[in-house]
């Protein structure tokens, strides 16, 4: 009698021992962020090409591409394989992308190199105040052995994550994006790749014919402002998502003017838009949307549009959305 | 700080204790050496199993930190017996769940095992037209976040672009 009163406590508390100890290790796994941060400096600095699977919503596309570092610049191509050829193009801090059936260039300039959140020591560190980061089971990938690491939110602000990197160069090779219901929203997985080796110039050009007169290069100029200088305060910040960048940008032909403003918690990022309503577009729909793996939210402030989207979950993108108002003067 | 980066890869910190070694291991290149050698040997020891988490020092450290609980000898209740079954079966179950968890490819089942509870799904509309194809680009060109590579983040754009 005395023995069964005895278990009826101690096996609870071996229980929560068991569930303590797995969460100390999940929660501070300092060689799941060494990974990442090793992962982080490599994939700018690796030379490589591979064919890779992009999959959302049912979909499933398998694009090629190039990277190549010489020393100083980058240099990348990727082309989607199947339906219609699209290619981006990218040289250091510009990207180019080819959209034949839109017969539309769309040129996007970083200015001000403010480097990837996530590759920044204080990025990672962050990190572990709204993720669980701890490395899962090893695993091979397109012949590559790899280490699995686990990024699981804790809160609802943000999806789950989870990367496979290379051992040795830390590319990652694969990488999915989960939402609460465990449900798949995204991922993407090189098939085959080769690190090193000579690198065929060739293949960094676009291929994409831009001839005849219906073809249009859109310049977005986008340029770094004030986040202080622009008439709109976010008044509900997401908790871990800082405003990494405020832009000015050309958002339609017409030359309408955009403000831009992107907050990231170093592996989720949340831009938000807003721009001057014109006669030609005086109704817009508004409401939630979504684009593949982003969420999005359009809502009107007198005679503005503020369209908030982003990897995230749509109550966090509302939540934001819902927070901009115009600055008191 | 060697014992401080030693603590933390045994997981016997708090938090804040553990925060306060992160932030040390920032600022001091030798201490990440250091940290970096402490989970090679560590690795090396635990022959990379993901089951060998060292639970013995962290048990003996978490009990250390961990209030003594008394157990009431009298008026044991029904409802508090059961709770303490059914916390049994907790950890029961989670000490299955990790002897029985394959070693292998298991994304969702990892992934879905700590879900955050969120509030119900809102319906959602796919977007239509071109319009919002310059601001899809113009995010994920500013978003940047441990991806393949940075032109990469744009077949999100490309690929709902055009089909």
């Amino acid at each position: 009698m005395r023995f069964r009163r005895y278990l009826q406590w101690v096996l609870p508390l071996i229980g929560s021992l068991f569930i303590l100890c797995d969460n100390a290790q999940a929660e501070v796994n300092p060689d799941a962020l060494q990974w990442m941060q090793k992962s982080a400096a490599a994939t700018r600095k690796l030379s490589y090409s591979g064919t890779f699977i992009y999959q959302t919503g049912g979909r499933m596309e398998t694009s090629h591409i190039v990277h190549y570092f010489d020393g100083n610049h980058e240099f990348e191509r990727a082309v989607v394989l199947d339906g219609s050829p699209r290619e981006i193009v990218r040289t250091n801090d510009e990207v180019r992308c080819y959209l034949p059936e839109s017969r539309v260039v769309v040129v996007e300039k970083r200015g001000l190199r403010r480097g990837l959140p996530v590759t920044l020591p204080e990025g990672i560190a962050g990190l572990t105040d709204f993720y669980n980061i701890r490395r899962g089971p090893p695993a091979r990938v397109a012949g590559f052995e790899t280490q699995s690491i686990l990024a699981e939110p804790r809160d609802t602000l943000r999806y789950h994550r989870q990367f496979w990197l290379d051992t040795h160069s830390g590319l990652v090779l694969k990488a999915s994006m989960v939402n609460d219901r465990g449900e798949v929203r995204e991922s993407f997985a090189f098939t085959e790749l080769k690190i090193g080796g000579s690198i065929d110039k060739e293949a960094l050009k676009p291929q994409t014919k831009i001839q005849g007169a219906d073809w249009r290069v859109h310049d977005a100029q986008a340029r770094e402002v004030d986040a202080d200088d622009t008439p709109w305060v976010f008044t509900t910040l997401l908790p871990g998502y800082k405003r990494i960048s405020s832009m000015k940008r050309q958002v339609h032909a017409d030359g309408t003017e955009a403000i831009h403003v992107v907050f990231s918690d170093g592996l989720s990022a949340i831009s938000a838009f807003i721009e001057p309503l014109t006669p030609a577009r005086s109704h817009p729909e508004l409401g939630t949307f979504s684009m593949g793996a982003v969420n999005g939210y359009k809502r009107q402030i007198g005679n503005n549009l503020v369209v908030v989207m982003g990897d995230a979950p749509v109550a966090a993108i509302r939540k934001l959305a819902d927070g901009v108002e115009m600055r008191h003067k | 700080m060697n014992t401080g980066i030693s603590a933390l890869l045994d997981g016997a910190l708090e938090r804040d204790e553990a925060q306060a070694v992160l932030d040390e291991l920032k600022r001091s290149a030798s201490g990440r050496e250091t940290a970096a050698t402490y989970c090679l040997i560590g690795d090396a020891l635990r022959g990379e199993n993901r089951l060998a988490m060292n639970l013995a020092s962290g048990v003996m450290a978490r009990l250390e930190g961990e209030p003594i609980f008394i157990a009431p000898r009298r008026r044991m209740n029904q409802v508090r017996s059961l709770m303490a079954i059914a916390a049994s079966a907790a950890g029961v179950a989670l000490v299955a769940w990790l002897a029985l968890t394959p070693q292998g490819e298991h994304e969702a089942p990892l992934l879905a095992s700590r879900t955050v509870k969120a509030p119900a799904p809102v319906q959602v509309a796919q977007a239509s037209g071109q319009d919002m194809q310059e601001y899809l680009i113009a995010h994920q060109m500013h978003s940047g976040t441990l991806h393949f590579s940075e032109g990469a983040q744009q077949i999100r754009t490309v690929s709902f672009v055009e089909k």
